[in-house]
Protein backbone atom coordinates (compact mmCIF):
# COMPACT_ATOMS: atom_id res chain seq x y z
CA UNK A 1 0.00 0.00 0.00
CA UNK A 2 2.76 2.33 1.04
CA UNK A 3 4.60 2.04 -2.30
CA UNK A 4 1.21 2.85 -4.25
CA UNK A 5 1.11 5.92 -1.56
CA UNK A 6 4.39 7.12 -2.43
CA UNK A 7 3.69 7.08 -6.02
CA UNK A 8 0.60 9.04 -5.65
CA UNK A 9 2.71 12.01 -3.90
CA UNK A 10 5.32 11.72 -6.38
CA UNK A 11 2.67 12.31 -9.77
CA UNK A 12 1.04 14.81 -7.95
CA UNK A 13 4.36 16.96 -6.84
CA UNK A 14 4.81 15.88 -11.15
CA UNK A 15 1.93 18.49 -11.55
CA UNK A 16 3.87 21.78 -10.26
CA UNK A 17 7.10 20.80 -12.22
CA UNK A 18 5.51 19.96 -15.78
CA UNK A 19 3.13 23.27 -15.48
CA UNK A 20 -0.27 20.93 -15.08
CA UNK A 21 -0.99 22.81 -11.62
CA UNK A 22 -3.84 24.36 -11.39
CA UNK A 23 -6.76 24.53 -8.32
CA UNK A 24 -8.11 21.93 -6.77
CA UNK A 25 -6.37 18.69 -8.71
CA UNK A 26 -6.48 15.43 -7.89
CA UNK A 27 -5.18 12.07 -8.37
CA UNK A 28 -6.23 8.49 -7.80
CA UNK A 29 -5.38 5.14 -8.34
CA UNK A 30 -7.66 2.11 -8.11
CA UNK A 31 -7.58 -0.31 -4.70
CA UNK A 32 -9.40 -3.50 -4.05
CA UNK A 33 -12.25 -1.72 -2.26
CA UNK A 34 -12.42 1.59 -3.91
CA UNK A 35 -9.43 4.03 -3.99
CA UNK A 36 -6.15 6.02 -2.64
CA UNK A 37 -6.93 9.76 -3.38
CA UNK A 38 -4.20 12.91 -2.93
CA UNK A 39 -5.16 16.51 -3.43
CA UNK A 40 -4.10 20.07 -2.49
CA UNK A 41 -3.07 19.00 0.83
CA UNK A 42 -1.10 16.34 -0.40
CA UNK A 43 -1.92 14.05 2.49
CA UNK A 44 -3.35 10.28 0.83
CA UNK A 45 -6.61 8.90 1.98
CA UNK A 46 -8.57 5.83 1.16
CA UNK A 47 -11.92 6.05 -0.10
CA UNK A 48 -14.58 3.03 -0.35
CA UNK A 49 -17.20 2.36 -2.50
CA UNK A 50 -20.66 3.77 -1.65
CA UNK A 51 -19.27 6.53 0.89
CA UNK A 52 -17.87 8.70 -1.22
CA UNK A 53 -19.51 12.18 -2.38
CA UNK A 54 -18.26 15.53 -4.09
CA UNK A 55 -14.67 14.64 -6.20
CA UNK A 56 -14.06 11.40 -4.23
CA UNK A 57 -17.94 10.16 -5.77
CA UNK A 58 -16.32 11.64 -9.23
CA UNK A 59 -12.89 9.10 -9.18
CA UNK A 60 -15.47 6.52 -8.03
CA UNK A 61 -18.10 6.62 -10.71
CA UNK A 62 -15.24 6.17 -13.45
CA UNK A 63 -13.35 3.53 -11.52
CA UNK A 64 -17.07 2.02 -11.42
CA UNK A 65 -17.66 2.15 -14.79
CA UNK A 66 -14.32 1.81 -16.20
CA UNK A 67 -11.43 -0.15 -16.39
CA UNK A 68 -9.28 2.86 -15.27
CA UNK A 69 -6.89 1.86 -12.98
CA UNK A 70 -5.42 5.81 -12.52
CA UNK A 71 -6.76 8.86 -12.31
CA UNK A 72 -5.80 12.60 -13.08
CA UNK A 73 -7.94 15.34 -12.50
CA UNK A 74 -6.43 18.64 -12.91
CA UNK A 75 -7.34 22.10 -14.29
CA UNK A 76 -4.25 23.16 -16.46
CA UNK A 77 -4.26 26.70 -18.10
CA UNK A 78 -4.70 26.07 -21.76
CA UNK A 79 -7.02 22.35 -20.82
CA UNK A 80 -9.26 25.04 -18.74
CA UNK A 81 -9.23 27.67 -21.66
CA UNK A 82 -10.66 24.59 -24.05
CA UNK A 83 -13.02 23.33 -20.96
CA UNK A 84 -14.51 27.36 -20.23
CA UNK A 85 -15.20 27.50 -24.26
CA UNK A 86 -16.84 23.90 -24.19
CA UNK A 87 -14.72 22.84 -27.34
CA UNK A 88 -14.26 19.25 -28.44
CA UNK A 89 -10.35 19.09 -29.49
CA UNK A 90 -9.76 16.88 -32.69
CA UNK A 91 -6.65 14.83 -33.46
CA UNK A 92 -4.59 17.83 -34.17
CA UNK A 93 -1.14 16.13 -32.99
CA UNK A 94 -0.28 12.56 -33.65
CA UNK A 95 0.63 11.56 -29.82
CA UNK A 96 -2.31 13.10 -29.33
CA UNK A 97 -4.61 10.71 -31.49
CA UNK A 98 -2.09 8.11 -29.68
CA UNK A 99 -1.83 8.49 -26.19
CA UNK A 100 -5.25 10.87 -25.46
CA UNK A 101 -7.66 9.80 -28.46
CA UNK A 102 -8.73 10.70 -31.88
CA UNK A 103 -10.62 13.62 -30.19
CA UNK A 104 -11.20 14.84 -26.20
CA UNK A 105 -14.82 16.14 -25.98
CA UNK A 106 -16.50 18.79 -23.33
CA UNK A 107 -19.09 17.24 -20.84
CA UNK A 108 -21.39 18.65 -18.34
CA UNK A 109 -19.74 18.49 -14.72
CA UNK A 110 -21.87 15.26 -13.67
CA UNK A 111 -19.78 12.74 -12.53
CA UNK A 112 -22.03 9.80 -14.19
CA UNK A 113 -21.91 11.59 -17.66
CA UNK A 114 -18.08 11.96 -16.76
CA UNK A 115 -17.82 7.86 -16.16
CA UNK A 116 -19.85 7.06 -19.18
CA UNK A 117 -17.81 9.05 -21.13
CA UNK A 118 -14.41 7.79 -20.31
CA UNK A 119 -15.64 4.21 -20.64
CA UNK A 120 -14.25 4.06 -24.18
CA UNK A 121 -11.96 7.20 -23.56
CA UNK A 122 -8.66 8.03 -22.01
CA UNK A 123 -9.70 11.61 -21.76
CA UNK A 124 -12.18 14.19 -21.35
CA UNK A 125 -12.92 17.76 -20.42
CA UNK A 126 -15.16 19.03 -17.36
CA UNK A 127 -17.04 22.21 -18.37
CA UNK A 128 -15.36 24.95 -16.51
CA UNK A 129 -13.75 22.67 -14.48
CA UNK A 130 -10.69 21.23 -16.28
CA UNK A 131 -10.27 17.74 -17.45
CA UNK A 132 -10.21 14.08 -16.59
CA UNK A 133 -7.43 11.46 -17.81
CA UNK A 134 -7.24 8.12 -17.28
CA UNK A 135 -4.63 5.23 -17.34
CA UNK A 136 -3.59 1.75 -17.08
CA UNK A 137 -0.95 3.08 -14.51
CA UNK A 138 -0.64 6.67 -12.93
CA UNK A 139 2.71 7.84 -15.03
CA UNK A 140 -0.30 6.84 -18.02
CA UNK A 141 -2.77 9.04 -16.87
CA UNK A 142 -0.24 11.60 -16.22
CA UNK A 143 1.39 11.37 -19.20
CA UNK A 144 -2.27 11.74 -20.81
CA UNK A 145 -3.07 15.12 -19.06
CA UNK A 146 0.06 16.32 -20.34
CA UNK A 147 -0.34 15.59 -24.02
CA UNK A 148 -3.98 16.87 -23.40
CA UNK A 149 -1.85 20.77 -22.25
CA UNK A 150 -0.24 19.91 -25.33
CA UNK A 151 -3.16 19.39 -27.90
CA UNK A 152 -4.70 21.99 -26.16
CA UNK A 153 -2.30 24.79 -26.64
CA UNK A 154 -2.09 23.55 -30.06
CA UNK A 155 -5.64 24.26 -30.19
CA UNK A 156 -5.47 27.60 -28.65
CA UNK A 157 -2.82 29.15 -30.46
CA UNK A 158 -3.80 27.62 -33.33
CA UNK A 159 -6.96 29.78 -33.46
CA UNK A 160 -4.40 33.12 -33.68
CA UNK A 161 -2.25 31.39 -36.67
CA UNK A 162 -5.41 30.51 -39.02
CA UNK A 163 -6.03 27.15 -37.40
CA UNK A 164 -4.86 23.61 -37.13
CA UNK A 165 -5.12 20.94 -40.02
CA UNK A 166 -6.65 18.21 -38.42
CA UNK A 167 -5.31 14.36 -38.68
CA UNK A 168 -8.07 12.20 -41.12
CA UNK A 169 -10.02 10.04 -38.38
CA UNK A 170 -8.71 6.17 -39.67
CA UNK A 171 -5.22 7.63 -39.07
CA UNK A 172 -5.86 9.06 -35.89
CA UNK A 173 -7.63 5.75 -34.74
CA UNK A 174 -4.90 3.57 -36.52
CA UNK A 175 -2.38 5.57 -34.49
CA UNK A 176 -4.65 4.82 -31.40
CA UNK A 177 -4.40 1.12 -31.57
CA UNK A 178 -1.40 0.85 -32.76
CA UNK A 179 -0.08 2.44 -29.39
CA UNK A 180 -2.80 0.57 -27.40
CA UNK A 181 -1.65 -2.44 -28.45
CA UNK A 182 2.02 -2.37 -29.49
CA UNK A 183 4.15 0.67 -28.26
CA UNK A 184 3.85 0.85 -24.45
CA UNK A 185 3.61 -2.77 -23.31
CA UNK A 186 7.31 -2.88 -22.04
CA UNK A 187 6.44 0.69 -19.97
CA UNK A 188 3.34 -0.30 -18.71
CA UNK A 189 4.47 -3.41 -17.00
CA UNK A 190 8.02 -1.60 -15.71
CA UNK A 191 5.30 1.34 -14.40
CA UNK A 192 2.61 -1.12 -12.75
CA UNK A 193 5.75 -2.70 -10.62
CA UNK A 194 7.34 0.35 -9.81
CA UNK A 195 3.92 1.76 -8.78
CA UNK A 196 3.24 -1.04 -6.33
CA UNK A 197 0.04 -2.08 -8.76
CA UNK A 198 1.15 -4.52 -10.22
CA UNK B 1 35.14 0.76 -35.96
CA UNK B 2 36.34 4.24 -37.02
CA UNK B 3 36.04 5.31 -33.09
CA UNK B 4 37.68 4.30 -29.52
CA UNK B 5 35.50 2.87 -26.84
CA UNK B 6 36.41 6.26 -24.80
CA UNK B 7 34.33 8.28 -27.56
CA UNK B 8 31.84 5.33 -27.31
CA UNK B 9 30.91 5.90 -23.85
CA UNK B 10 31.90 9.47 -23.63
CA UNK B 11 29.01 9.75 -26.67
CA UNK B 12 26.26 7.26 -24.93
CA UNK B 13 26.63 9.40 -21.61
CA UNK B 14 25.91 12.39 -24.03
CA UNK B 15 22.75 11.00 -25.43
CA UNK B 16 21.21 10.05 -22.10
CA UNK B 17 21.76 13.47 -20.66
CA UNK B 18 20.23 15.14 -23.50
CA UNK B 19 17.63 13.01 -22.58
CA UNK B 20 16.90 13.65 -19.20
CA UNK B 21 17.73 17.75 -20.00
CA UNK B 22 15.11 17.47 -22.24
CA UNK B 23 12.42 15.84 -19.90
CA UNK B 24 13.81 19.05 -17.26
CA UNK B 25 13.09 21.72 -19.85
CA UNK B 26 9.64 20.52 -20.66
CA UNK B 27 11.13 20.28 -24.15
CA UNK B 28 9.68 16.17 -24.43
CA UNK B 29 7.33 14.69 -22.77
CA UNK B 30 6.78 10.81 -21.44
CA UNK B 31 9.01 8.26 -23.43
CA UNK B 32 8.21 10.62 -26.65
CA UNK B 33 11.12 12.13 -28.57
CA UNK B 34 14.30 10.65 -29.41
CA UNK B 35 17.89 11.97 -29.96
CA UNK B 36 21.10 10.46 -32.02
CA UNK B 37 25.13 11.33 -32.22
CA UNK B 38 27.08 10.16 -35.29
CA UNK B 39 29.56 7.50 -34.42
CA UNK B 40 31.49 7.89 -37.58
CA UNK B 41 30.04 7.78 -41.30
CA UNK B 42 28.67 4.59 -41.15
CA UNK B 43 27.18 4.48 -37.71
CA UNK B 44 25.12 6.35 -35.02
CA UNK B 45 23.83 5.96 -31.25
CA UNK B 46 20.06 6.39 -31.00
CA UNK B 47 18.00 6.38 -27.98
CA UNK B 48 15.78 2.91 -27.90
CA UNK B 49 11.78 2.55 -28.07
CA UNK B 50 9.04 3.58 -25.62
CA UNK B 51 11.19 3.89 -22.91
CA UNK B 52 11.39 6.42 -20.27
CA UNK B 53 14.34 8.92 -20.30
CA UNK B 54 15.33 8.92 -16.53
CA UNK B 55 15.17 4.73 -16.37
CA UNK B 56 17.48 4.95 -19.16
CA UNK B 57 20.95 3.83 -19.01
CA UNK B 58 24.03 4.87 -21.10
CA UNK B 59 24.72 1.26 -22.50
CA UNK B 60 20.86 1.23 -23.27
CA UNK B 61 21.92 3.08 -26.67
CA UNK B 62 21.99 1.02 -29.94
CA UNK B 63 24.41 1.50 -31.95
CA UNK B 64 22.37 1.68 -35.45
CA UNK B 65 24.18 1.24 -39.55
CA UNK B 66 23.39 4.54 -41.11
CA UNK B 67 23.40 3.50 -44.68
CA UNK B 68 20.49 0.75 -43.93
CA UNK B 69 18.94 1.15 -40.26
CA UNK B 70 17.26 -1.67 -40.20
CA UNK B 71 20.80 -2.98 -38.98
CA UNK B 72 21.70 -2.73 -35.35
CA UNK B 73 23.58 -3.91 -32.75
CA UNK B 74 24.21 -3.68 -28.90
CA UNK B 75 21.56 -1.86 -26.48
CA UNK B 76 18.18 -2.01 -26.78
CA UNK B 77 15.80 -2.02 -29.88
CA UNK B 78 15.80 1.81 -31.31
CA UNK B 79 13.91 3.82 -31.70
CA UNK B 80 11.33 3.28 -34.68
CA UNK B 81 12.05 6.75 -35.91
CA UNK B 82 15.98 6.14 -36.40
CA UNK B 83 15.19 6.06 -40.09
CA UNK B 84 15.02 9.89 -40.13
CA UNK B 85 18.04 10.30 -37.80
CA UNK B 86 19.77 8.03 -40.29
CA UNK B 87 18.45 9.55 -43.51
CA UNK B 88 19.00 13.05 -42.32
CA UNK B 89 22.40 12.31 -40.96
CA UNK B 90 23.17 10.63 -44.19
CA UNK B 91 22.08 13.72 -46.36
CA UNK B 92 24.07 16.12 -43.98
CA UNK B 93 27.59 15.12 -43.37
CA UNK B 94 28.01 17.89 -41.27
CA UNK B 95 25.41 16.83 -39.16
CA UNK B 96 26.70 15.21 -35.83
CA UNK B 97 23.62 14.77 -33.28
CA UNK B 98 19.83 15.56 -33.93
CA UNK B 99 17.08 15.45 -31.99
CA UNK B 100 13.41 15.00 -32.65
CA UNK B 101 10.77 15.95 -30.38
CA UNK B 102 7.73 17.56 -29.36
CA UNK B 103 7.88 21.15 -27.53
CA UNK B 104 4.56 22.97 -26.79
CA UNK B 105 4.61 25.73 -29.39
CA UNK B 106 6.80 24.16 -31.85
CA UNK B 107 4.22 21.70 -32.10
CA UNK B 108 1.84 24.76 -32.38
CA UNK B 109 3.33 25.01 -35.88
CA UNK B 110 3.21 21.59 -37.22
CA UNK B 111 -0.20 21.37 -35.95
CA UNK B 112 -1.23 24.41 -38.54
CA UNK B 113 1.50 23.28 -40.97
CA UNK B 114 2.55 26.95 -41.50
CA UNK B 115 5.93 28.62 -41.74
CA UNK B 116 8.22 30.15 -39.00
CA UNK B 117 9.47 33.12 -39.89
CA UNK B 118 12.56 33.85 -38.45
CA UNK B 119 12.92 37.46 -37.39
CA UNK B 120 16.39 37.85 -35.19
CA UNK B 121 19.74 37.72 -36.86
CA UNK B 122 21.46 35.52 -34.54
CA UNK B 123 18.73 33.12 -34.22
CA UNK B 124 18.58 33.56 -39.01
CA UNK B 125 22.57 32.24 -38.10
CA UNK B 126 21.77 29.30 -35.63
CA UNK B 127 18.49 28.15 -37.46
CA UNK B 128 20.27 28.44 -40.69
CA UNK B 129 18.02 30.48 -42.76
CA UNK B 130 14.85 33.09 -42.68
CA UNK B 131 11.88 30.47 -42.71
CA UNK B 132 11.80 27.14 -41.04
CA UNK B 133 9.45 24.65 -43.04
CA UNK B 134 6.76 21.97 -42.25
CA UNK B 135 7.77 18.60 -43.87
CA UNK B 136 5.16 16.38 -45.54
CA UNK B 137 2.80 15.20 -43.45
CA UNK B 138 2.95 11.16 -43.14
CA UNK B 139 2.16 8.62 -40.34
CA UNK B 140 4.56 8.08 -37.93
CA UNK B 141 7.75 5.36 -39.64
CA UNK B 142 6.40 5.67 -43.28
CA UNK B 143 8.98 7.30 -45.95
CA UNK B 144 6.79 10.18 -46.75
CA UNK B 145 7.25 11.52 -43.21
CA UNK B 146 11.22 10.66 -43.49
CA UNK B 147 11.99 12.25 -46.93
CA UNK B 148 9.27 14.74 -45.43
CA UNK B 149 11.95 15.35 -43.02
CA UNK B 150 14.73 15.30 -44.89
CA UNK B 151 13.49 17.79 -47.89
CA UNK B 152 12.18 20.82 -45.30
CA UNK B 153 15.41 20.61 -43.08
CA UNK B 154 17.76 20.88 -46.49
CA UNK B 155 19.85 24.22 -46.26
CA UNK B 156 18.20 24.45 -42.73
CA UNK B 157 19.22 23.01 -39.11
CA UNK B 158 15.57 22.29 -37.78
CA UNK B 159 12.32 21.58 -39.99
CA UNK B 160 9.15 21.32 -38.67
CA UNK B 161 7.16 17.83 -38.96
CA UNK B 162 3.44 18.27 -40.08
CA UNK B 163 1.07 17.03 -37.07
CA UNK B 164 3.98 15.64 -35.54
CA UNK B 165 6.59 17.77 -34.23
CA UNK B 166 9.84 19.10 -34.52
CA UNK B 167 13.32 17.97 -35.97
CA UNK B 168 16.82 19.72 -35.07
CA UNK B 169 20.37 18.82 -35.91
CA UNK B 170 23.35 20.31 -35.10
CA UNK B 171 27.32 19.70 -35.79
CA UNK B 172 27.19 18.71 -32.03
CA UNK B 173 24.84 17.93 -29.26
CA UNK B 174 24.93 21.03 -27.14
CA UNK B 175 24.56 22.82 -30.05
CA UNK B 176 21.24 20.82 -31.56
CA UNK B 177 19.94 21.46 -28.03
CA UNK B 178 20.42 25.41 -28.53
CA UNK B 179 18.68 25.03 -31.83
CA UNK B 180 15.57 23.25 -30.06
CA UNK B 181 15.72 25.85 -27.50
CA UNK B 182 15.83 28.73 -30.22
CA UNK B 183 12.83 26.93 -32.01
CA UNK B 184 10.66 26.75 -29.16
CA UNK B 185 11.38 29.88 -28.30
CA UNK B 186 11.12 31.82 -31.47
CA UNK B 187 7.79 30.02 -32.33
CA UNK B 188 6.35 31.18 -29.10
CA UNK B 189 7.59 35.17 -29.68
CA UNK B 190 5.75 34.80 -33.47
CA UNK B 191 2.39 33.21 -31.15
CA UNK B 192 2.32 36.25 -29.16
CA UNK B 193 2.65 38.77 -32.02
CA UNK B 194 -0.06 37.27 -33.55
CA UNK B 195 -2.53 37.32 -30.19
CA UNK B 196 -1.51 40.57 -30.64
CA UNK B 197 -2.36 41.36 -34.32
CA UNK B 198 -5.84 39.42 -33.81
CA UNK B 199 -6.91 41.19 -30.30
CA UNK B 200 -5.75 44.18 -31.98
CA UNK B 201 -3.85 45.05 -27.98
CA UNK B 202 -0.16 46.01 -27.36
CA UNK B 203 0.83 43.54 -24.41
CA UNK B 204 0.78 39.79 -24.61
CA UNK B 205 -0.83 37.76 -21.47
CA UNK B 206 -2.51 34.13 -21.89
CA UNK B 207 -6.08 35.33 -20.76
CA UNK B 208 -5.60 37.62 -23.97
CA UNK B 209 -5.09 34.73 -26.20
CA UNK B 210 -7.66 31.96 -24.10
CA UNK B 211 -10.45 34.85 -24.13
CA UNK B 212 -9.76 35.31 -28.01
CA UNK B 213 -9.72 31.34 -28.09
CA UNK B 214 -13.39 31.23 -25.89
CA UNK B 215 -14.77 34.16 -28.27
CA UNK B 216 -14.02 32.37 -31.44
CA UNK B 217 -15.38 29.25 -30.26
CA UNK B 218 -18.37 30.79 -28.97
CA UNK B 219 -19.24 32.20 -32.71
Amino acid sequence: MSKLQDALLEQYNKLAEYNLLGDSDYISARTDKGMLIIGPDRVVKSVEYGKAEGEDALHLAVYGNTDAAAIVHAHPAYVSAVSRAGATIPAVVDDMSQIVGPTCRTVAADSRKVAKELIKRNSCLIKGDGAITTGRTLDEAFTCMLVLQKASICYVCGSVLGGCKVINGFEARLMRFVYKKKYSKVNTKNKMEQEGNA
Amino acid sequence: MAWTAEEELRLRQVIKDAGVNLLKENLVQGTWGNTAVRLDSEYMLVTPTGLDYIALKPEDMPVVNIADPSIWRDGKKPTSERKIHASVMADRPEINATIHSHPYYCSVFASVRRELPVQDKADRELLGGENIRVGKYGLPGTKTLKKGTVEAIKGRNACFMASHGVFCAGKAMDEAFEIMRAMERCCKNYIEEMTLKATGQSVYSDELLFDYFVSRMSK
